[in-house]
């Protein structure tokens, strides 16, 4: 009911700033939570020791919940954009290196057969699940 | 700058208006950003003690305490009285904030004054009687060296052990009627107490027959200890000693440590709270053998202090800065601090953060810091060094 009272407060065109500014707020958030999952990756507790991980992600779940309400209310609709491929490759290759620094300690011949059985692994399921037919 | 959401077009003038925000909002982005790297950057310390909680796994300040060295019960401390507390930290700290939030039921205090030690904790020990040692009569048969005590042969459990207190010289080489001469008591003897040993990866401190387990290589370096002065001991010599609690860098040094005074060349043996003067150099025994914490003299006089007073938006918390910049150069790890009152008063809780100055120094100490750290999570160096 707050809620509704504020948004009939607030002009169409705010509510758009409003979204448009989330959307850069959750770039942000996602910006942080990527260098300090590597900062993390690199050096336990270092990050940790300052902030949770579990409040940046609380943080950035909210920001996700309050774009996906105020795209519900304004009526925005947002083509389909095409993922960027230079993008999701640094990302696997972070995801990559995360998943072989987290496995330093161990034998380096089955850090490396984990390390990519679990990429294939995520490849196929990602092909399987929206993958096109 | 660039647009997500382009797909979503704005009025020209409200265009400008989200832009000036996004300004804003990427403006705060980075002074977080930068926020977030200074306190990575220049980390402070921080220790905290709460008197309605005493066995608080959260209570990291070490031992409040009279002048006596009785807990300050319920926070209490006498007008004639102080109330002392230490905390441990490595590292090199520009200042310290000491806050002490007063009981509901204390009474205002007009002065509150704290000071501030900085050097190793059993250092601050009372001075006691000069350290004494007994001559022993000592004999070797075949490889096994035995100490006369009483009427009874005690055995050393190893030659490593002996050498831990004795010279070889000090053994008188014997034969087997030895053993028919006196009774052979039935306790062995290990290492002398302050000995560093080591097990597999552990390294430990013997002390008052136990041992102490070493909880990491940064306690090790911090407490002073030299990796040299460490003897490798075998499974039969650590079956023979009960292991103890943990030793942190909270705890101070056991029975048997010497410390050495740089600045005015003596010598101390702690011994059950004490420190005692060793005052004749000559005598050959385990003091000597089993290496010495270095420390100064000066770090008993070397103090700085500060006057509480009442924080702006609060009625029962007093506060002040201490400049550690004096301490930076002294050994040791330990600050201890003192506080006295004009009258009697009543600590709910005390806080203290350490720090750091922002400065190229810290900064580069704090970049190889990580670097240490990263290498040695990954294997490729050690932190004691």
């Amino acid at each position: 009911m707050v809620l509704g009272q504020l948004r009939s407060k607030l002009s169409r065109n705010n509510l758009l700033i409003i979204y448009k500014l989330l959307n850069d707020l959750l770039f942000v958030e996602a910006i942080f939570f990527l260098v300090a999952l590597i900062g993390e990756a690199l050096l336990p507790g270092a990050i940790t020791a300052h902030v949770g991980f579990s409040k940046v992600l609380i943080t950035i779940g909210i920001t996700v919940l309050a774009i996906l309400y105020l795209g519900n209310k304004t009526d925005v609709k947002l083509s389909e954009t095409r993922i960027n491929k230079k993008t999701a490759y640094l990302l696997v290759f972070i995801l990559f290196m995360l998943l072989f620094v987290s496995l330093v300690k161990i034998n380096l011949i089955l850090n490396i057969t984990i390390t990519f059985m679990t990429v294939a692994a995520g490849y196929f399921i990602y092909n399987l699940i929206l993958g096109e037919d | 700058m660039f647009d997500f959401t382009k797909q979503i077009p704005l009025e020209k003038n409200i265009y400008k208006t989200y832009k000036k925000l996004q300004l804003v909002l990427y403006f705060f982005a980075f002074l977080s950003a930068a926020y977030f790297a200074y306190l990575v950057l220049f980390p402070s310390a921080y220790f905290a003690y709460d008197f309605s909680r005493p066995n608080s796994l959260k209570n990291s300040i070490i031992s409040p305490r009279d002048l006596e060295g009785k807990y300050a019960e319920h926070g209490a401390v006498a007008s004639k009285n102080k109330l002392v507390f230490d905390t441990a930290l490595v590292g090199n700290y520009g200042r310290a904030k000491i806050e002490f939030t007063m009981d509901k039921n204390s009474d205002s205090p007009d002065s509150l004054d704290i000071s501030a030690r900085k050097s190793y904790r059993a250092f601050f020990y009372p001075e006691g009687e000069p350290a004494t040692q007994n001559s022993a009569t000592i004999y070797k048969f075949s490889e096994d060296y035995y100490l006369l005590s009483g009427s009874m042969l005690k055995k050393f459990i190893s030659r490593n052990a002996y050498l831990s207190q004795y010279d070889e010289s000090d053994a008188e080489v014997q034969d087997a009627s030895i053993l028919k001469k006196y009774p052979l008591d039935q306790n062995l003897i290990g290492y002398a107490d302050g000995t560093l040993i080591s097990y597999g990866i552990s390294a430990y401190i013997v002390s008052s027959g136990k041992l102490l387990p070493i909880n990491n290589t940064a306690t090790f370096s911090a407490m002073g200890y030299n990796w040299n002065n460490v003897r490798q001991a075998s499974a039969d010599e650590i079956s023979l000693y009960e292991k103890d609690k943990l030793f942190t860098i909270s705890s101070p040094h056991p029975n048997g440590t010497i410390f050495k005074t740089t600045d005015t060349k003596k010598s101390y043996l702690i011994e059950n709270g004490i420190k005692r003067p060793i005052t004749d150099l000559d005598i050959p025994n385990s003091w000597q053998k089993n290496g010495s914490i270095a420390i100064e003299e000066k770090s008993l006089s070397v103090s700085d202090q500060c006057r509480l007073t009442k924080e702006t938006f609060s009625f029962r918390t007093y506060s002040c800065d201490i400049p550690l910049d004096k301490f930076s150069n002294l050994i040791g790890k330990d600050y201890e601090f003192s506080l006295s009152a004009d009258r009697e008063i009543k600590i709910d809780n005390i806080n203290v953060t350490f720090k750091r100055n922002v400065n190229w120094d810290n900064f580069k100490t704090t970049i190889r810091d990580l670097i240490n750290r990263i290498k040695t999570n990954y294997g490729f160096g050690t932190t004691a060094q």
